[in-house]
């Protein structure tokens, strides 16, 4: 019927090799970010990425696509600007549009003690050099104007965390640009390619036989991973799985402490722009943005209740609903289209586990990303990939590595990571 | 919450046969039916293509509910039996325990009318939801006037609110002839009946009736386009295609009309089967995507049943009801069964009555049919047609995967994308496709464009519009205005001493 005259490929197929240096587990924007800084800046190329179902299937396209840098502990602030940093310099890179729009982005307090815990966060913020400041409502009013200041809403809107740089981006083409620049130098992307197992050589002899024997792994070398194309011999695997982590993580004997949690969203029908910020409130548990097609965006809290579903729920629904309406009453009449979810890695510190594993040699982590793992794609990929390919921890992800939950050092993200994404 | 014993949606021929049939064997029976419509709604082409030439009257209510009833006989005929019916009710959602979520209190469905949401929970669920009007585009179909057949039966004997007055319809099948019948009987002017195919092949007294009442038949005829203003259509511009569905050029009449109704085909509405994760297959010849069920209509869900259009539509249902209420007695007899209401021997003879009666001619696959629609409207009205309305992607867009137009954006690397290079990354998936171009993601939730989107991502890719994966629906399944989902279960009081909720007791106290 139609004849098209299209070269250039985005992303190349491959048949998958027999071996490969990296195999990365997963490719949303972790596991394409890995892989993309694995050869950018370590000439690492004999990498495959697999996924299961299409590229950026699982939660790089179903979050909400709220990027920021305004969280609370001396050591997610670094982490989560430095991320903030490469994602603004991030479509130039790729030479690809990520429409990344920092309109800024306002955390609503309702309550004394909610505003309390902004003047931290804010006071946190200045002092490791992210923009970020308590404003009140006669500036907020101004900034959002169609926000409802008045004494009507259940909650007052008492004062904000202004967050400047923070703001919307594409994220399906975040998934997209990091995956054509992988192919560019020669990384394989292996779609519908599902990882079944991963081999394990008990008896290899360890670097250091003095070593106390590890607890958080079965001690080891990884050989192979088992896909449904066939099995691929490596020594580095890298679980970049997010709501499957603990799933895939089973396969090397790595019990993680992460449980599996729904977040759900909703969109409206598309609206004339009213809104150029993008609207948090924890004491509500909804966050509202308006993207470039005109449609609201809304988020909530994630499910009670462990699952992998990613269906929408009514109560969530309702929530959503009702904490919009509190905040804008003029969307009344305007009509949700859609409802979703995606499966969120949650660790009880809301802070991820990133690193390699002790005691089972080759093993890396980039999992335990909640409900905040798409705005720290880039510095996770990054960082991560100088692990592989250095043997050494950098400094900004040390705090994030598995063992810190038997150490008693927990990264203690909750009061900004929950809710306010 | 409240449990239902049995839950029937959908009141149409083979939802109020359900209904009727257990209410009789004794079984507690709720049906539910989302019309009237609201207008807010019908303008959104939710969940029929209604094309925007309605009536005023749509918006009284209270009338469209009368008429709703009215229109219906066997409504009367269930409340009679003891059926609970609740009309302008929507089922949005459809919820139930599986491999990945394991906590809910039983299977539940999402209800809502126009003033509030709320949830049920069912023993027996009957899905009779019908089919949706099939579209392909074309040059104008953008304009008032644009509908399809299930559409406009609805405005005409649901809700007597349809103002057309010269009307073309596409497709010479059962569907197209009584949609005319209808119209003509309601002083409507057809003026042709078009068909792409070289005969018509609806039924042949019908049609010659109708040639007797001065419809004039369109055979080897496709839409070459449809003329108009704010107004809607005024025109439209038929064309004689040869055996390769290529317009003959010269041939083009143009002929006043100020409707076009699309009768190719109706859809089975299994958005609420799609949810309950019903095993779905693709049969061609009973209008694509439809649930497996067995010879009682059970679905691979326990405790759910199918009946009428959704569980497969094929052309000859729409001359023969008798088919669609014995799928719902079936059905009903099944859940009834199951519920302990019948026991086995009576539920075999009556089952035995309606097989009996039960006659459903072999349908034909229809894809071919479509595919040649299809490939006639692209010829004569060419790819730079929107393919999705809400989204306003063309199919020149869809095919090339380009980026929504909105964004006004157009980057070198994108326009080097297109389908033949995501074949090459896997099959074609219209997940991704939907993510790259928004095609499907707008206010009419995908209804006017999944078929023409698969359709063209089948003929471009060269394979089988059956290969073409299942592209997934999500709740909530209506677009529901956010004021519908608040929850109404809070009092006045509630909401007027909310703030303490956040303040310690101790402080209250003093």
């Amino acid at each position: 019927m139609i004849q098209l005259f299209r070269k250039e490929r985005m992303w190349r197929t491959h048949e998958l090799k027999r071996s490969y240096d990296v195999v990365i587990i997963g490719a949303g924007v972790h596991g394409l970010a890995t892989a993309y800084y694995l050869g950018k800046d370590h000439g690492i190329t004999n990498v495959a990425v697999l996924e299961k179902n299409y590229l950026g299937a699982g939660n790089s396209g179903r979050n909400t696509a709220i990027i920021r840098a305004n969280y609370r502990t001396p050591e997610g602030v670094p982490f989560f600007a430095r991320s903030l940093e490469l994602y603004e310099d991030l479509s130039r890179e790729l030479e690809w549009n990520l429409l990344f729009n920092q309109c800024g982005h306002l955390t609503l307090a309702h309550t004394d003690s909610s505003v309390d815990g902004l003047r931290v966060r804010a006071e946190t913020n200045q002092i490791m050099g992210v923009d970020s400041r308590v404003i009140y409502p006669e500036e907020i009013q101004k900034l959002v104007p169609a926000l409802d200041m008045s004494d009507r809403p259940r909650l007052p809107v008492m004062a904000a965390l202004y967050h400047p740089p923070g703001g919307i981006i594409r994220h399906d083409a975040v998934v997209w640009g990091y995956a054509r620049a992988c192919d560019r130098m020669g990384i394989e992307i292996h779609p519908y390619t599902e990882a079944t197992a991963i081999s394990i050589d008990s008896s290899a002899s360890r670097n250091n036989a003095n070593r106390a024997p590890s607890i958080d792994a079965p001690e080891g070398k990884i050989t192979g991973v088992e896909t449904t194309g066939g099995s691929v011999a490596t020594e580095t695997v890298v679980n970049c799985a997010a709501g499957w982590a603990t799933t895939v993580s089973r396969m090397a004997g790595v019990a993680l402490p992460i449980v599996t949690q729904p977040l759900q969203a909703c969109v409206s029908e598309p609206l004339k722009p009213f809104l150029n910020k993008v609207i948090v409130s924890a004491n509500l548990h909804v966050y509202i943005s308006q993207t470039d097609r005109g449609d609201c965006v809304m988020g909530a809290e994630v499910d009670p209740l462990q699952s992998y579903s990613m269906l929408g729920t009514l109560p969530t629904l309702e929530q959503m609903a009702t904490y919009t309406l509190e905040l804008f009453p003029q969307l009344h009449n305007v009509s949700v289209l859609r409802q979703w979810a995606g499966i969120c890695d949650m660790t009880p510190d809301f802070s991820p586990i990133i690193g390699a594993v002790d005691g089972l040699e080759g093993y890396h982590l980039d999992v335990g990303w909640g409900t905040y793992g798409f705005k720290a794609g880039p510095v996770a990929g990054k960082y991560l990939a100088e692990r592989i390919a250095t043997g050494e921890t950098p400094e900004l992800i040390e705090p994030f590595r598995l063992s810190r939950f038997r150490e008693e050092a927990l990264v203690g993200e909750k009061a900004a990571a929950a809710v306010s994404h | 919450m409240e449990t239902k014993s049995l839950v029937v949606v959908g009141a149409g021929v083979a939802g109020t046969a359900a209904a009727i049939e257990a209410a009789r064997s004794g079984v507690q029976v709720t049906l539910i039916d989302e019309n009237p419509i609201s207008a807010s709604m019908m303008g959104l082409d939710v969940p029929l293509y209604y094309g925007n030439r309605f009536a005023h009257s749509l918006e009284d209510r209270d009338l469209m509910l009368q008429r709703v009833f009215t229109s219906n006989p066997a409504l009367h005929e269930a409340e009679s039996a003891g059926v609970d019916v609740q009309l302008g009710t929507c089922v949005w959602g459809a919820f139930r325990n599986t491999e990945t979520s394991r906590k809910l209190d039983g299977p539940q469905l999402g209800l809502a009318d126009d003033k509030q949401s709320w949830v049920i929970k069912y023993d027996r669920l009957i899905v009779a939801a019908g089919a949706r009007d099939l579209n392909f585009s074309f040059a104008g179909s953008d304009l008032a006037g644009t509908m399809g057949a299930n559409g406009a039966h609805a405005l005409l004997s649901r809700y007597q609110a349809l103002t057309s007055r010269r009307m073309v319809i596409l497709g010479a099948g059962n569907l197209g002839l009584t949609t005319a019948r209808l119209a003509l009987n309601n002083g409507i002017d057809v003026v042709a009946i078009v068909d792409v195919s070289s005969s018509a092949y609806g039924d042949e007294s019908l049609m010659h009736e109708l040639q007797q009442d001065g419809v004039d038949l369109y055979t080897s005829h496709t839409l070459k386009e449809a003329i108009g203003s704010a107004d809607g259509i005024e025109s439209v511009v038929l064309v004689t295609v040869n055996e390769d569905n290529e317009p003959v050029s010269g041939t083009e009449k143009t002929i006043a009309a100020d409707t076009v109704c699309l009768a190719i085909g109706l859809v089975p509405n299994i958005e609420l089967l799609s949810l309950l994760d019903c095993k779905i297959n693709f049969k061609s010849e009973l209008g694509g995507y439809v649930p497996d069920h067995d010879e009682w209509m059970r679905t691979s869900v326990e405790n759910v049943f199918v009946a009428g259009d959704v569980a497969g539509f094929h052309d000859g249902m729409v001359l023969n009801p008798e088919i669609a209420r014995n799928q719902g007695c079936l059905a009903s007899i099944a859940a009834a069964e199951s519920l302990g209401a019948m026991d086995s021997a009576q539920a075999h003879a009556r089952r035995s009555e309606i097989q009996a009666e039960a006659g459903a001619a072999a349908p034909a696959e229809v894809h071919t049919y479509w595919k040649n629609w299809l490939q006639s409207l692209v010829n004569a009205g060419g790819l730079d047609v929107f393919a999705c309305e809400c989204e306003e992607v063309t199919r020149a867009e869809l095919i090339d995967l380009q980026p929504p137009r909105y964004l006004e954006w157009r980057s070198e690397q994108m326009s080097s994308r297109s389908l033949r290079t995501q074949l090459q990354d896997g099959p074609v998936d219209p997940g991704q496709v939907r993510r790259l171009t928004r095609v499907g993601m707008g206010e009419c939730q995908g209804r006017r464009c999944r078929e023409q989107a698969s359709l063209l991502l089948a003929a471009e890719s060269g394979t089988d519009v059956a290969k073409v994966p299942f592209m997934s629906y999500r709740p909530p399944v209506r677009p529901l205005p956010l004021s519908i989902m608040w929850p109404h279960d809070e009092t006045e009081e509630m909401r007027e001493n909310w703030v303490k909720w956040f303040i310690p007791v101790s402080r209250v106290l003093g």
